[in-house]
């Protein structure tokens, strides 16, 4: 199997690796350690630079607009672009754009004029409501959340979890149990506007990283049936596209933090003198460099593998799982150790590593956590429904 | 206007000096293991001047020329990548170890070869060996007027006004063409690559010239025709010697600085 890079991704992944080594490493220095934006001044700055790069939303399709990356390119972008300290959840503070959550690609033309352009113009922000207090690994079962038909609409009562940037969002994708006797089938994704009555931010809640995520409660919220997003009880379905999909440039941003990670122990291992030699000297420290090398090579064959397998057309899902689980796996274990080569600088919050060990803990259970992702592919490997 | 960028691939000056090596034996850098090489950071400004000036000029074209191995072909790109028509790579073995004068003899003969060039635009210097020689030699090669560390460059006059870096500010002199101009750091960044520039340039096929092509003999250029001898190639001594000034007040520690330095006779 061929992986070398095209020339164009080569052109692409060295101009992108340049912005983020130039621009926005060097803004890093003045920013608090836990910052995930940066000031408004700069952040226009550099998101008019990509618009004039034609870099913006890379992943839009051609006939929205946008450039229409494919997705291995995308993989390693999302490689590139974690590159510095707020990169994992803030890749270059987002001067690249994000593109629309995939889904209103599917939305009726009136759902696209509504919600998938304002989102591409920036003019939209929307939130995914999957997650439940109940659970969200296990949709089928866990969603309690229960739409009842009332004439043109549905009235909606329940609440969702772990959606982040809902408190400032104009609308949500919300999946919502609308057919009680039909387990997955019974799923139906709405179009819910933030200012909807009954819609109500419960609690920010606070974790690991430094920033926060929320609670939501619906209450009698009435929703047009106009507003379901793809087909009635065709929820699941939609969810679990997108989720595979999303799983294989998730994954490969978490190997750009262990690739900028490795890179500084690395220099650090050399620079370092303890007895009388320098770190890489060390064989224990020798080892742990080669463990990370041996990590971050085999997990991203295994990312550029998912990636190329859903650009072909072919089924991923299998694929996507293990790259999510491998990458997530991988880069904690190398975060971990150029931590620990690094000492007590590993733990002061003038380097990234620190920062980087808490955010990339939640990667393993973000997306699915690594439990669910080998209930997903036992369930290919096997040919079961049930592998849980 | 018909405009030659010369762009050359270097080491990247960002390599951490741990990773940074000499082989003694054969006076070479060693490349640093998994860290490409770059278009050194002045050529890439030269680009960015001949590209203004081909976009303030309608019908312009820039070519960028690169003496160099296979990889070379990789900085020509990226100066595609940024906007210029076409690339031309002089890659034969025979070229292999040149110095200053057979660099730009070289460069000079595939420039003759294109035949319709106005002015050729140079970086003030290679960021690797900073000779700052180069663009010199293919003016004198060529028989052209040259003007070097150049801040600012436009079309105007006999046809090129430039400003020239001086100790202290700068110049302006007009040139006729055809000249030589070597762009300095001064005239600003280069720009970004623009996706659907990326796009076109991926799909471009870069030109490969050899000595036969340029009518050059074997023997004339790479190590055969250098006419400069490396003895020796070594890093220097790592070390520091620190010596704190004294003082109770910042005005204090600053005036027995500068008494220090006027001492030492650097100020």
């Amino acid at each position: 199997m061929d992986m070398q890079r095209t020339e164009e991704q080569q052109l692409i992944i060295d101009t992108v690796r340049k912005f983020i080594r130039e621009e926005i490493r060097p803004l890093e220095a003045d920013l608090d350690p836990d910052a995930y934006e940066l000031n408004p001044e700069d952040d226009e700055r550099l998101r008019a630079m990509v618009k004039e790069m034609g870099m913006y939303q890379m992943g839009l399709p051609v006939e929205y607009g946008g450039p229409g990356v494919d997705i291995v390119t995308r993989t390693m972008l999302a490689e590139e672009m974690s590159q510095h300290r707020a990169g994992l959840y803030a890749p270059a503070y987002g001067a690249f754009g994000s593109s629309p959550p995939e889904h209103l690609y599917k939305g009726t033309d009136e759902q696209k004029e509504k919600y998938l352009y304002p989102v591409i113009r920036g003019e939209k922000h929307a939130f995914f409501g999957l997650s439940e207090p109940s659970g969200g690994s296990d949709p089928a079962r866990s969603i309690r959340t229960r739409g009842v038909r009332d004439g043109d609409s549905w009235v909606i009562n329940g609440g969702k979890l772990w959606n982040s940037g809902a408190d400032t969002a104009d609308f949500g994708i919300v999946y919502v149990r609308t057919d009680p006797t039909k387990g997955r089938q019974g799923i139906t994704a709405f179009l819910v506007d933030t200012d909807t009555p009954g819609f109500r931010v419960q609690r920010l809640v606070q974790v690991l990283r430094s920033h926060y995520t929320t609670e939501l409660s619906f209450t009698d919220m009435r929703i047009p049936h106009s507003q379901i997003l793809g087909e009635e009880g065709g929820g699941f379905a939609l969810a679990n596209d997108t989720l595979a999909h999303n799983r294989i440039p998730y994954a490969s941003a978490c190997l750009g933090i262990a690739v900028y990670a490795q890179e500084l122990a690395i220099e650090w291992a050399k620079q370092r003198v303890t007895f009388g030699e320098p770190l890489a000297n060390r064989q224990a420290i020798q080892w742990m460099l080669v463990d990370n090398e041996i990590d971050m090579r085999t997990s991203r064959w295994i990312a550029l593998d998912a990636a190329a397998r859903a650009q072909r057309g072919e089924s991923f899902r299998f694929e996507s799982s293990m790259a999510k689980l491998l990458c997530t796996e991988a880069a904690g274990r190398v975060i971990d150790r150029c931590m620990q080569i690094h000492g007590g600088l590993g733990m002061a919050k003038d380097m990234p590593f620190e920062r980087w060990y808490r955010e990339v803990r939640i990667r393993r259970i973000g997306e699915g956590t690594s439990e669910i992702q080998r209930v997903v592919m036992a369930r290919d490997l096997l040919n079961v429904r049930s592998g849980s | 206007m018909h405009i030659v960028v010369c762009a050359k691939q270097i080491p990247d000056p960002e390599t951490p000096p741990s990773a940074f090596r000499i082989d003694a034996a054969s006076n070479k850098v060693v490349p640093a293991q998994g860290i490409a090489p770059v278009l050194s950071q002045f050529d890439g400004i030269a680009a960015e001047a001949a590209l203004r000036i081909k976009e303030a000029n309608a019908g312009s074209k820039v070519t960028v020329i690169s003496l160099g191995a296979d990889s070379a072909a990789s900085a020509i790109k990226q100066v595609l990548a940024m906007g210029a028509d076409e690339g031309v790579l002089l890659n034969d073995p025979a070229f292999e170890d040149g110095d200053s004068y057979t660099t730009a003899k070289t460069l000079a003969a595939a420039i003759k070869k294109l035949g319709d060039v106005d002015a050729v635009f140079c970086g003030r210097q290679a960021a690797d060996w900073d000779m700052g020689q180069v663009g010199l030699l293919i003016a004198e090669e060529m028989g052209w007027p040259v003007s070097i560390i150049a801040k600012g460059v436009t079309t105007g006059g006999a046809g090129l006004q430039i400003q020239r870096v001086v100790e202290d500010g700068y110049e302006t002199v007009e040139t006729p063409l055809p000249a030589v101009v070597t762009v300095s750091n001064e005239f600003g960044e280069p720009r970004y690559p623009k996706l659907p520039q990326i796009m076109a340039a991926a799909k471009k096929t870069v030109t490969q010239w050899k000595t036969a092509d340029l009518g050059l003999d074997a023997g004339e250029v790479g190590a055969a025709g250098a006419r400069l001898k490396l003895e020796k190639l070594s890093t220097p001594p790592r070390g520091g010697a620190v010596e704190l000034m004294p003082g109770d007040s910042p005005e204090e520690q600053a005036a027995a600085l500068v008494a220090k330095l006027r001492a030492d006779k650097i100020i």
